[in-house]
């Protein structure tokens, strides 16, 4: 088959500046962050006006885009500031804005009218007829409610020309976005307007009908979804024609944003490469694996999830490998990198040191210094900065990872 | 539905052809479905029942809302265009129930003679949003049923729709496209027990002073409810002081008679309020026989409506 006259976007969380700027060197083509109104992760990294700035600067530098959440549901007067919000972000250069309350469309679309719009999942688009509605309405994209599976994909990208945006990896809600206040009504945090709890996520005791003394079924009963990994299903999303392949992740780490997209990123540019010889590589799920999540499925892709698709164990996300160092800089001659910590560890650790392009290489930590010189057994502060010697070349902005528990 | 009424109109969601014959006397739509298309009805009605129930509606010269409101996939739409909708056009029904906004593209495309009420439950908050779909051809709009009196009161007098309100019943909580119990059933090594409108399941959470929380699949997923069903009768005078008139009663857990009678009550609520002789101790006994007509393990409550705004975060 030919290649796609248009090459898909690999589009990353950027929960915060520094997290947009490793997305990027990591490979996204684009990010997606949130200012500091309307978005839907209140503990998100939520980007003040400067630091807008700034990533835009950083990312357009790159020829990498950045699009700004404003996705929550607006309740009597929120709407308030929103034609001053998405004119600053229209000035500003952002390059798309995405929106799921139709009452903030039409405020955007009269105040910014060059700022593209992107319908957000929170609306829950799952058929040609609606996405049609809102290429009418002249959004530019629609990020597909999450039940969609790849069948229906296929017969959207037939009927439809809007854009087509994609979750391919990450946390998935149980519920069709939008459409849950289990948190409303379980502790009064909306989880349309940023307050969600995750009540998805804990353990219930489960009654069966109530005729005359509901029996107790379950003590551990949960709605958990299980997390989204597509990394399988590539070829497929591609030639569905799918536009933009979104990682979930706004409130994850550092360390999961890099990993994530470091390994689509690889796996993008290979199946372009040549994708009649497009083979995936065993490597991939292996660095997968090492950024926290739970347990992976499908998701909707192939038709309804099964049992598989849930997490009904713990419910915390699995950490065998756990982030501890940033590289600075890196001295040919002397072989001294300059870390900052982000995770102790001590003389004798296995550090696996990762980077773009899927460079990854391990080593035991043979001795270690600190900014004046002195010894150090170990690096106990966050983000003291220390020096040890790498015998392989490493770049600045290079991630490293410590094994969590023993092999 | 104009905006305009002084009465106040009861939609009621019936259980069944002969409740609906009951019910026709009381109020003045009925919401009426099918499976495939609709979603937290009490009963899906075959294609014979709805043509009946139509003919029955018109003859008592009340009209009949079709439930569109499911969250309807490509094959969905398919099967709507080339069959259910031709077949409610057909039969001559009023209005449809839906949330999705291909829905108003096809009628407006073909210029159908389909009043629309715009269903997103959770999503109807603001009359920028709901001006939207006015704008789009939409006439009504059921509010979403976690706004509080103050919210109410604010947005009411910048709608360019008519809000519908519900007044009794379940709420919807969450729409899963998930078989949520299937799936835990069969990670479990149980066996598998059916779940429906009849007979649902309910999950309790340790939050104090929260749940159960009940729940069934269907053919679409999983649906789970609020803790507590609606009761706004207390509240019945200021809603209509608020200018809200066309109150919804879904009928989701009741006992098919009891439906019939607390339906009953919310008439005599509302033409008492209209007549002007409502008084507190009418409302409280009304209120009361509402209560003791409720399937006694589901609470009552006023859910939002009595909140302050401010401790919803």
């Amino acid at each position: 088959m030919s290649q796609p006259a248009k090459k898909v976007e690999l589009l990353s969380p950027g929960g915060d500046l520094e997290k947009l700027k490793q997305a990027i060197r990591y490979g996204a083509d684009a990010c997606y962050i949130a200012g500091e109104a309307y978005g839907l992760r209140t503990r998100a990294g939520n980007f003040t006006p400067e630091e807008m700035a700034e990533a835009l600067d950083f990312a357009h530098q790159q020829e990498a885009k950045v699009y700004v959440v404003a996705n929550l549901v607006a309740h009597e007067g929120e709407d308030a500031d929103a034609a001053d919000y998405f004119r600053a972000l229209e000035s500003l250069g952002v390059d798309a804005v995405l929106i799921s309350d139709p009452g903030l469309i039409a405020i955007c679309q009269k105040v910014a009218s060059n700022l593209p719009i992107h319908l957000s999942t929170q609306a829950s688009a799952l058929n040609y007829r609606a996405l049609n509605f809102w290429q009418e309405q002249g959004l530019e994209r629609v990020v597909l409610g999450r039940e969609t599976s790849l069948e229906e994909i296929r017969e959207l990208k037939a009927k439809c020309s809007i854009e087509l945006e994609y979750f391919v990896h990450g946390a998935m809600c149980v519920s069709y976005s939008g459409r849950c206040v289990l948190s409303n009504y379980l502790l009064l945090r909306d989880a349309n307007r940023g307050g969600c709890a995750q009540p998805c996520r804990w353990t219930y005791d489960l009654y069966g009908p109530p005729t005359g003394g509901s029996p107790r079924l379950a003590s551990r009963f949960s709605l958990s979804a299980a997390d989204l990994a597509l990394i399988d299903y590539l070829p497929e999303l591609l030639k569905a024609g799918v536009d933009s392949l979104k990682i979930e992740g706004r409130m994850k780490s550092l360390h999961y944003v890099a990993t994530v997209t470091n390994v689509y990123r690889a796996a993008i540019d290979r199946y372009y490469a040549d994708p009649k010889a497009y083979r995936e590589d065993p490597d991939w799920k292996k660095e997968l694996a090492k950024a926290a999540q739970r347990q992976l499925s499908t998701g909707f892709l192939l038709g309804r999830p099964t049992a598989a698709a849930q997490s009904y164990m713990d419910q915390s996300e699995a950490k065998d490998y756990s982030f501890v160092g940033l590289v600075l800089d890196y001295d040919r001659a002397s072989g001294l990198a300059t870390l900052e910590q982000r995770g102790k560890f001590c003389v004798g650790d296995t550090l696996e040191f990762f980077g773009p392009g899927m460079f990854h290489q391990e080593m035991i930590v043979p001795w270690m210094m600190n900014e004046e010189g002195e010894r150090i057994e170990a690096c106990p502060h966050p983000q003291m900065r220390f020096k040890l010697p790498v015998n392989f070349p490493v770049e600045p902005y290079y991630l490293v990872r410590k094994l969590a528990r023993a092999q | 539905m104009q905006n305009t009424e002084s009465e106040i109109k009861l939609i009621t969601y019936p259980r069944s052809v002969t409740q609906a014959e009951t019910l026709l006397a009381l109020s003045d739509y009925l919401v009426i479905g099918e499976d495939s298309f609709s979603m937290r009805l009490a009963t899906s009605f075959s294609r014979a029942e709805q043509a009946q129930l139509i003919k029955l509606a018109h003859k008592a010269g009340k009209q009949v809302v079709i439930a569109l409101n499911a969250m309807l996939h490509n094959r969905d739409i398919k099967a709507l265009e080339e069959d259910y909708l031709p077949f409610i056009l057909e039969q001559g029904a009023d209005a449809i129930l839906t949330g999705d906004p291909g829905i108003v593209l096809i009628c407006r495309a073909q210029n159908l003679p389909l009043e629309i009420i715009w269903d997103t439950q959770t999503l109807n908050t603001s009359s920028g949003n709901l001006n939207f779909w006015a704008g789009q051809g939409v006439t009504a709009a059921i509010l979403a049923a976690e706004l509080p009196e103050a919210e109410l009161r604010a947005l009411l007098p910048k709608l360019k729709l008519t809000p519908l309100i519900q007044v009794y019943g379940a709420v919807g909580a969450q729409v899963s496209g998930r078989h949520l119990l299937s799936a835990y059933f069969d990670a479990s090594g149980k066996e598998r027990l059916d779940s429906g409108p009849d007979f649902p399941f309910a999950m309790q959470s340790d939050e104090p002073g929260s749940g159960p929380y009940s729940l069934y699949e269907d053919i679409r997923g999983t649906q789970i409810f609020a803790d507590q069903d609606l009761n706004l009768l207390p509240v019945a005078p200021e809603l209509y002081q608020l200018g809200l008139r066309h109150w919804t009663l879904p009928s989701l857990f009741v006992d098919v008679d009891a439906y019939v009678e607390i339906a009953a009550c919310f008439r005599e609520a509302a033409d008492a309020i209209v007549q002007g002789s409502w008084t507190e101790d009418s409302g409280r006994a009304l209120s009361g026989q509402v209560i003791s007509l409720h399937p006694v393990e589901r609470q009552l409550g006023l859910g939002f409506y009595a909140l302050d705004p401010r401790t919803i975060v």
